[in-house]
């Protein structure tokens, strides 16, 4: 891997490509530091450094790379877009309309590109309020008493509703840019940046807190998780699929190389997603019921708030397993699939073309379906099972999030460089 | 117009500015040029090269050399390029597009630049769409660089490759797009020197470059052989075809023009073969004549997709509406086609040589080009070639109108409104020209017209017979001319007629032919030609009071610039003129493209039918539709380019490499590099895991099939105190020395020139072999690559990574099977008198080795292996000449020009005689 990187830096235009998205990633970075205007910067990290964990907003902050919680004028991070795409991929599902653009090809991809830049602002706009007031009122960092903005008008929040929704639009341009002039799809490279920005920090603190030997079991364990996932990630199975060609001349071409692949973990990251916002839920009502003395507050705060209580985890590893079929099911539709194949002139050998690939191909699906589900349940409660283990309050920099999008996105941008590379390192047969 | 296209015009402003300060510093020194004697504008020409070696640029030269031919241009030709002909011809020289509308005598700008660059003694090719062009420009444009002491060549089909090396080694060269690309191809075929033709590629000028860069960039120049072919299951299956139903046995998607066959119609098709399962892997062929058996049913359509012409299926070009012959549907789909029809089924042929005009044209340092319509796809010439369009206003306003589109609900309504409007136009006298989409819907409105009593010529892919003729008088007062795209791009319509055409027509009315009675033809000539130019004089203003010609579109075509082709054969050279489009929700485009709402709305407002629609969601609906198949268009055309890159990329490795072989680079350490390459392979793959695992003696008898071994393994084992003691390293040395030995003994038993002789050959013949099945595999590779993107994976770095492997595969491929050949094949000595009489076989020409009257020749490796019959198809303009099927060049019809004599010895012109479709087939060998 770090050879290709090296490889890839001697040769000029990879060179200038990679240049030009750590260039994009510095002033990304930069803007996540910026604060938007009117925020009193010094009460802000005072209450920022007070919190410790249990914040409704860890997830959009991970993503945010802390942005969020210090009103910077990349608040919002990318958080809005990949709403708003997912959003977009269930409605697919749902809205005719959509399906009819999304079968159209490329143009109809572009179209359904242009309404999740929409939704996005849309998103953005409402987060960016929530936010806003939530400041205003002094809820976004609890247990903390001082003014986080300067002059408490509706100027002042407007003018930062408006700040942090360029901001956002923005940051998609910017990944938008970075798919176009610079390697590796530029939305996962920024995502990937600020799940790691987070990253030294909290090991950090690990080290601060618990010692040398919490922190090198901890770093063990990121590794083997790692390597799992590395792994995981990888495997796939390949139904093969031949075209019907004419063979010429009395030799018959094209052994294995086509196939369906079909990961063992299709669904990638979202079934995650999910569970984790829905869990959040309660949460999120308890916070803003803190002061009620009802029963259901009282059991939300024993079971869910915080996530080491057993019955949080059974919930949390059902509900990935859930959303895991539930996903797979929108994102591989295996019709559909039989449908492409067909008009191609593609098939599985043996099996018919229509229903019966149709059937097959759901068959294999769901097998294939039910390890990987269970292996996104385990990595996700790999933290939840740390945070107990270390006794650690703060968030377990480890997270199956994390590892899954770091992992994901190092892959994806390494095997992107690694056939540029190739494309310019072709070699003759003479040497 | 797209913001793209708006950004992309703000550089235009100061482009053209630059422009215009060139054609003034022109003009400025313009004097001191008009005062020169013949002599000294000549001997410009060898102080230009002079201060060019003195280290000035093109560039710096560029004010006074246009001044040079420009005054040069007035004294041969008698005509003065004008200011924006300067202008574009800087354009040109800039490496930009220059878009120049009809008549504005694109020809004459393309003098300047060629000249300006020939300087500089690399080349220059110009680029035309046919044959009879590039004939005509060298000779006639040709006469300015041979004033100016410049060498000029052509490039014809009839060329033998000696003669064609002569040509690229002039100054400067024109020909068409499809022969520099078979040359190309053919270049890096050749298996001696000296029938490669090409000298580098410095400089193109190509004429109607979007044709050629936009709307064929999905047909690439293919040299195939012939494979051998199931012919008779193509009737079998277009029985079958017959016998199933649309929708209940199969679906078809007209938009995306594919097909898909549905369980009932899989049974019936089981049923009447009466397999088991249509599925299984034996059956695959059966599933592809299958597929193509249906599609050429639903989705090729006789008259409009193609034409049958005698026992010939021919395509129809849809872009220029010509038919493209010898050209053939790839994957056994043109047989299918020809079942439908019941016409003979011809083999399938095998690629053996491919590459798209664009990556060719992207060999070129420096790329120009000119066309009438370039403005529209401006975003992506710049994307793609890095091609800036530049418009050249015209010499004289334009004075055409360009009316509203009328539209009409229904398809009938639009035709008798069309021919309601051609009758009237054809009572004042106006010449009319009707563009038609089809061969069919030319006919359709033919009928009409014949019904209606209005006298009119058709021209289409099925009558084209007298399109010279059809096109000349196009012009005169009261002509009707039905036209498909055929009239669209280069036709040149002039008012009152073409003086020429009018003047050799009178002078062959009285008896007088040019080529029999060639004197008083000439004599004759130009006092006919005076006459006739001032008959036309006048009739040209008559024509023009009436409005000039009035080119009227029965539907949209697939983009802007087809449709803007057409407008663009009205209003040459400021005449007046006018066009109008007819449109009706029933056009082929409209019906796949448009909103379902559009009707709605027709239905609601009651429009009656023959009452033309106005109203604006209509006229943007249409837009609408024409810009989604131009964006689809786009995006396929991208894609292929991207795709194509990864060829592109293989390509130019293996055909330098290729060269370097061919141009006698000494390959001794190569060989003995591929030697030790090959037995480590062999000997890494065999010995994985423990000694004691090793199975040697299958090791021994792979590599025996390589070379003759002297070692044995029971003495290796010895030396190294048992297999335990064996090591991986000191067992792939001690194979590769002895594989050394064997091959110096061999080399000593043959000769060591000899040897290098049979090195070159084998490997020549062994790449050429791989590299066509590799050609084959990455293409199976492409198509089922898009399967990947299910796994999130980006299919093209998929294929980029996968093609990479193969090519990796693909040249340990070459290694292995060249070490194994040197070895084995047997090495005879061919005399020189023995090797002539081969040669006659052979599809290449005869040339000397006097160098050596000996000739090595190693068996099984004739040096031109390939299948002797080899077939050209490229995208074509006027369908006629480009394709051919040549059986050697030792056979006579190879090289036979379409209108010359055929060599059969009939007296008939050749595309009358052997080269007619359907005529005495052309393959007879060498007569003496």
């Amino acid at each position: 891997m770090l050879g290709a990187f090296v490889n890839a830096f001697r040769t000029p235009d990879l060179r200038k490509k990679l240049l030009f998205v750590l260039f994009i990633v510095a002033i990304f970075r930069l803007g996540s530091q910026v604060p938007a205007p009117g925020v009193h910067v010094a009460n802000v990290q005072e209450c920022f450094n007070s919190i410790e964990d249990g914040s409704i907003y860890g997830l959009i902050n991970l993503f945010s790379g802390g942005a969020l919680l210090q009103l910077t004028i990349f608040a919002l991070g990318v958080m809005p877009y990949i709403t708003a795409s997912i959003i977009l991929q269930l409605l697919v599902v749902v809205i005719p309309r959509l399906e009819a653009l999304k079968k159209e090809g490329q143009s109809g991809q572009a179209k359904i590109t242009q309404y999740t830049r929409y939704l996005t602002l849309a998103l953005a706009v409402l987060q960016a309020t929530g936010i806003v007031a939530l400041a205003r009122t002094g809820n976004l960092l609890p247990n903390c008493n001082r003014d986080l903005l300067y002059r408490d008008s509706w100027q002042t929040a407007a003018l930062m509703v408006i700040t942090m929704t360029a901001g956002t639009a923005i940051i998609m341009w910017f990944g938008e840019l970075i798919t176009e002039k610079g390697i590796g799809n530029g939305m996962s490279i920024l995502i990937f940046t600020q799940v790691v920005a987070t990253f030294p920090a909290s090991l950090w603190a690990v080290q601060q807190s618990e010692g040398p030997w919490v922190f090198g079991s901890v770093i063990l364990i990121g590794l083997i998780v790692m390597a799992a996932v590395v792994f995981i990630e990888q495997a796939q199975r390949r139904i093969p699929v031949q075209y019907a060609r004419r063979m010429v001349g009395r030799k018959m071409f094209g052994g294995s190389s086509t196939y369906v692949p079909l990961k063992v973990n299709q669904a990638g990251i979202i079934p995650v997603i999910f569970a984790s916002s829905l869990l959040y839920l309660p949460t999120m009502a308890v916070q803003f019921n803190q002061d009620s003395q009802s029963q259901w507050v009282q059991w939300i705060s024993t079971y869910f708030v915080r996530g080491d209580h057993p019955l949080y985890m059974i919930a949390y590893f059902l509900l990935i397993i859930f959303f895991t079929y539930f996903y797979v099911a929108i994102n591989f539709n295996p019709q559909e699939v039989a449908d492409n194949m067909k008009k191609y002139g593609g098939f599985i050998p043996g099996i018919r073309a229509g229903k019966p690939t149709e059937e097959y191909l759901s068959y294999v699906l769901s097998r294939i379906t039910f390890p990987g589900a269970l292996y996104l349940g385990l990595i996700s409660l790999i933290p939840l099972v740390a945070l107990i283990l270390v006794n650690a309050n703060q968030n377990f920099p480890f997270g199956g999030t994390s590892i899954l999008i770091m992992v994901g996105v190092a892959l994806d941008t390494v095997k992107q460089i690694e056939s540029q590379l190739q494309q310019r390192n072709y070699e003759g047969f003479l040497r | 117009m797209t913001l793209i296209d708006k950004v992309l015009r703000i550089g235009e402003g100061k482009i053209l500015r630059q422009l215009e300060a060139i054609a003034k510093a022109v003009n400025a020194i313009e004097d001191d040029f008009v005062a020169m004697s013949d002599d000294e504008l000549r001997g410009m020409t060898d102080e230009f090269k002079r201060r060019l070696a003195d280290g000035e640029s093109l560039d710096d030269l560029m004010p006074e050399a246009f001044a040079t031919v420009r005054e040069a241009a007035k004294r041969v030709l008698g005509q003065r390029p004008y200011d924006v002909q300067i202008m574009g011809g800087a354009a040109l020289h800039l490496g930009n597009i220059a878009e120049m509308k009809t008549g504005e005598g694109k020809t004459l700008v393309s003098t300047l630049p060629a000249y300006l660059n020939a300087l500089s003694g690399k080349g220059v090719h110009v680029v035309t769409v046919n044959d009879y062009l590039a004939k005509y420009h060298a000779e006639w444009m040709g006469r300015i660089h041979h004033f100016l002491g410049l060498t000029v060549g052509v490039i014809t089909p009839d060329l033998r490759p000696d003669a064609r090396r002569e040509q690229y080694l002039c100054d400067i060269t024109y020909s068409t797009n499809n022969e520099v690309g078979f040359d190309y191809l053919r270049d890096n075929m050749a298996t001696s020197l000296d029938n490669c033709v090409q000298r580098g590629h410095n400089f193109a000028i190509v004429d109607e470059v979007d044709s050629i860069l936009i709307d064929e960039a999905r047909t690439p120049l293919i040299i195939s052989g012939p494979t051998q072919d199931e012919v008779h299951w193509y009737a079998e299956f277009a029985k079958v075809a017959e016998r199933l139903q649309k929708d209940t046995d199969y679906e078809v998607d007209e938009k995306k023009r594919t097909i898909s066959i549905l369980e009932p119609g899989i049974t019936k098709v089981e049923d009447y073969l009466g397999i088991e399962n249509l599925y299984e892997s034996a059956n695959t062929p059966l599933i592809s004549f299958l597929n193509n058996s249906i599609k050429a049913k639903e989705l090729f359509r006789n008259d409009k997709e193609y034409v049958v012409l005698g026992d010939e299926v021919l395509i129809v070009d849809e872009h220029t509406g010509r038919v493209l012959s010898g050209r053939r549907y790839n994957d056994g789909l043109h047989q299918a086609i020809e079942a439908k029809e019941k016409v003979t089924v011809r083999e399938e042929y095998q690629t053996l040589a491919t590459i798209t005009l664009q990556n060719y044209f992207r060999l070129y340092d420096k790329l120009a080009g000119m066309t009438g319509t370039a403005m529209t796809e401006a975003s992506e010439f710049d994307k793609i070639y890095k091609l800036g369009v530049v418009p050249i206003r015209t010499n004289k306003p334009m004075a055409r109108v360009d009316q509203k589109d009328l539209v009409y609900r229904t398809e009938e309504a639009k035709f008798a409104a069309v021919v309601d409007d051609i009758a009237e136009r054809h009572q004042t006298g106006q010449p009319v020209l009707v563009g038609t989409t089809s061969v069919q819907k030319s006919e359709l409105l033919s009928g009409l017209l014949k019904e209606r009593g209005v006298p009119h010529a058709v021209l289409n892919a099925k009558q084209h017979a007298d399109e010279a003729k059809v096109v000349a008088v196009a012009g005169h007062r009261g002509a009707v001319t039905v036209a498909t795209n055929m009239a669209g791009r280069g036709t040149d319509i002039m008012l009152g007629g073409s003086v020429d055409f009018l003047a050799d027509q009178e002078l062959r009315a009285k008896g007088l032919d040019p080529v029999e009675h060639a004197e008083e033809y000439e004599a004759a000539w130009q006092e006919t030609h005076d006459r006739v130019a001032e008959q036309v004089k006048a009739e040209h203003d008559e024509v023009a009071a009436l409005g000039g010609l009035y080119v009227l579109g029965t539907e949209r075509h697939e983009s802007r610039r087809i449709d803007n082709q057409l407008r663009g054969r009205s209003g040459r050279q400021g005449d007046p003129g006018e066009s109008r489009f007819y449109l009706s929700l029933g056009d082929d485009l409209m019906r796949l493209f448009k909103s379902d709402w559009v009707e709605r709305v027709l239905l609601a407002l009651k429009v009656p039918d023959d009452v033309p629609i106005e109203n604006k969601s209509v006229t943007k609906s249409i837009q609408s539709a024409q810009g989604q198949v131009e964006s689809q268009n786009f995006e396929s055309r991208k894609n292929v380019l991207k795709y194509d890159d990864v060829m592109s990329r293989q390509r130019e490795v293996i055909y330098a490499e290729r060269r370097a072989v061919l141009e006698g680079e000494d390959l001794t350490d190569q060989v003995r590099q591929m030697i030790d390459g090959a037995i480590e392979t062999y000997v890494l793959a065999a010995t994985e895991g423990f000694p004691e695992e090793w199975d040697l003696d299958a090791l021994w008898t792979a590599l025996r099939t390589i070379y003759p071994v002297s070692l044995r393994v029971d003495d290796l084992e010895r030396e190294a105190g048992g297999r335990d003691g064996l090591d991986r390293g000191t067992l792939v040395s001690d194979l590769q020395a002895d594989a050394q030995k064997a091959y110096d003994a061999r080399e000593a038993s043959v000769g060591p020139d000899r040897m290098r002789e049979v090195e070159r050959q084998v490997l020549l013949s062994v790449l050429d072999r791989k590299w066509r099945e590799h050609l084959y595999e990455m293409d199976y590779l492409r198509e089922g690559i898009g399967l990947r993107a299910y796994s999130q994976r980006d299919p093209l770095v998929e294929y980029q990574r996968e093609g990479y492997d193969m090519f990796n595969a693909m040249k340990e491929g070459i290694r292995e099977e060249t070490v194994g050949f040197l070895f084995n094949v047997e090495v005879q000595e061919v005399d020189e008198d023995e090797l002539e009489d081969e040669h006659d076989h052979d599809d290449h020409e005869h040339h000397d080795h006097e160098h050596d009257h000996r000739h090595v020749r190693a068996k099984g490796f004739e040096p031109h292996a390939e299948p002797q019959q080899l077939s050209y198809s490229a995208p074509s303009e006027d369908g006629e000449v480009e394709v051919r099927t040549e059986r050697g060049d030792d056979s006579p019809y190879a090289n036979a020009g379409r209108n010359e004599v055929c060599p059969c010895g009939s007296g008939k012109k050749y595309k009358r005689c052997h080269g007619a479709p359907g005529g005495p087939t052309g393959q007879i060998s060498r007569v003496g």
